[in-house]
């Protein structure tokens, strides 16, 4: 290799100078890019969580004229937090959880309906959604932004790159908390709202007593089988106590039944399709675990088969308005539980149906 | 956040400088390594260098506004919602009727809207969804 004049060993030394620069400078710059990129998504989740709490403050200002006090209100509830229970001793871990998960729901409710005198039970349970929905991107707001701070404090790559690299992720889960909020403010169905919606399809215009808190049921009648259909009390945004119901169901007959079958929205693996129905066996239900365990508990103590069908959704499909095809798997969904029960059990069995989820804008009966 | 706004607000300055500096580097780069090809009749290393180097910053560069432009896109996407319909059925005539949802319906709900086809009162919603599907 010749160099013929100068202009050849300008060029080479600018080579090897840029060379230099990003040798010491390339992780400064990735630093900088990264931080722009949260700063951005921070930017973002402001608006999600400014948005939200706006759409809060509208609803809840039809129920009171006072908007200083429902801000006040909001401001005061944004910073909900619940300790989980100790599990260095997990003996009785989950009683004591479902004891907080309790207070935590009456401490919401106790605030909304001091705030929104003369709201309905449903309403109000619209409305602790809406507000549950406010504290998460709360939550993931601040998280991101004291890794965006802490990072730019300490200029350490490895505080900005775990959050950097979680962004899309975080992003997805704060959008779809954000979409969720149109639903609870309207009270329509959310593509968890399957599981209940299954369940009044099967209860028709029979009636229904309440059998646990916030859960109801109704007995109907299969091929000469009797099946008590349960659901969360709708139509508000209530998920209700399905285990308890079902234990209380079990025991009230000494165990005498001969299938569980549980309906409930599974979150789908990337690729799987959405509304895809799929069978099963074990308890279908997504609570933090209290009333999962009295299911299996209750099921195994009485050696009663516990089966499953889910509708396969992804997070965002699950809490915002359902869709379409969520809504038209109901039918099939429906089918397929005749068929189990006519299948699995005799005439004269008993059979319980569980339809798992939140009853946002679903029913308990046909009104007519 | 008015501060994190301005700064967003310079960082669209400095990538938009950036983006340009970088294209203008490219298309001098390119230029000058086929210059130098064309005028000695070969391809020497120097200009081999100079020619790729720019055409790969010019890739690169052009994908860095197909980014951008993309992300502005999904942006303003976000905030469509497609309407929301109701799906009402009469219990005598089994007429299934689809139409906008009003505030305060819900699944079995007694409509106390009379049967278009029949007449009947017994008009009860039976479904209620969005137009949009996860596909779009």
């Amino acid at each position: 290799m010749q160099f013929a004049n100068t202009q050849d060993w300008l060029q080479w030394i600018l080579f090897f100078v840029l060379i230099a620069i990003f040798q010491f400078y390339a992780n400064k710059l990735q630093v900088w890019k990264w931080m722009n990129d949260i700063n951005n998504a921070l930017l973002k989740l402001e608006r999600y969580l400014n948005d939200a709490s706006a759409s809060f403050i509208e609803e809840a200002s039809k129920y009171n004229k006072d908007r200083g006090a429902i801000e006040e209100t909001l401001k005061k509830i944004k910073g909900y937090f619940l300790i989980e229970p100790v599990s260095l001793d997990p003996s009785g871990i989950l009683r004591r959880l479902e004891h907080l998960l309790d207070e935590l729901r009456e401490s919401l409710d106790a605030h909304l309906t001091r705030l929104l005198p003369g709201i309905g039970v449903h309403r109000r349970a619209d409305m602790r959604c809406l507000v549950e929905g406010i504290i998460i991107l709360d939550q993931i707001y601040r998280v991101v932004r004291h890794y965006y701070i802490l990072g730019k404090k300490t200029q350490n790559l490895i505080y900005i790159a775990q959050i950097q690299m979680q962004l899309p992720e975080i992003l997805r889960i704060a959008k779809a908390y954000w979409s969720s909020g149109e639903a609870f403010r309207r009270g329509t169905p959310v593509g968890d709202s399957i599981g209940p919606l299954v369940a009044l399809k099967l209860i028709g215009n029979s009636e229904v007593q309440e059998l646990a808190y916030g859960t109801v049921g109704a007995e109907i009648e299969v091929e000469g089988r009797k099946v008590m259909v349960i659901k969360a009390n709708g139509p508000g945004g209530e998920v209700g106590k399905p285990g308890e119901a079902i234990k209380r169901v079990i025991e009230s007959r000494s165990g005498a039944i001969h299938r569980i079958i549980m309906i409930d929205a599974a979150l789908k693996l990337e690729g799987e399709l959405s509304a895809e129905i799929a069978e099963g066996v074990g308890a279908a239900i997504g609570d933090p675990g209290p009333e999962k365990w009295k299911i299996e508990d209750v099921a195994a103590r009485y050696g009663i088969p516990l089966d499953s069908i889910v509708i396969k959704e992804d997070l965002t499909d699950a809490i915002t308005i359902m869709k379409p095809e969520i809504a038209k798997a109901a039918d099939e969904v429906v089918k397929r539980i005749k068929e189990a029960i006519v299948e699995r059990t005799r005439p004269g069995d008993y059979v319980v149906v569980a339809g798992i989820g939140n009853s946002v804008g679903v029913g308990n009966r046909e009104e007519i | 956040m008015s501060q994190r706004i301005g700064q967003q607000a310079t960082n669209v300055w400095i990538w938009t400088i950036l983006i340009s500096m970088a294209a203008a580097v490219s298309l001098l780069l390119i230029w000058s390594g086929a210059r130098e090809m064309a005028t000695h009749g070969r391809a020497d290393t120097i200009s081999i260098i100079q020619f790729t180097i720019g055409v790969v910053s010019l890739v690169l560069v052009v994908k860095a506004i197909m980014d951008i432009s993309r992300m502005r896109e999904e942006l303003s996407k976000e905030k469509v919602l497609g309407p929301i319909v109701t799906v009402v059925q009469c219990l005598d005539c089994n007429t299934k009727m689809e139409r906008t949802f009003k505030d305060g319906e819900y699944v079995g709900k007694l409509t106390g809207e009379n049967c278009r086809n029949c007449g009947s009162s017994k008009v009860i919603v039976k479904l209620i969804y969005t137009k949009t599907s996860r596909s779009e």
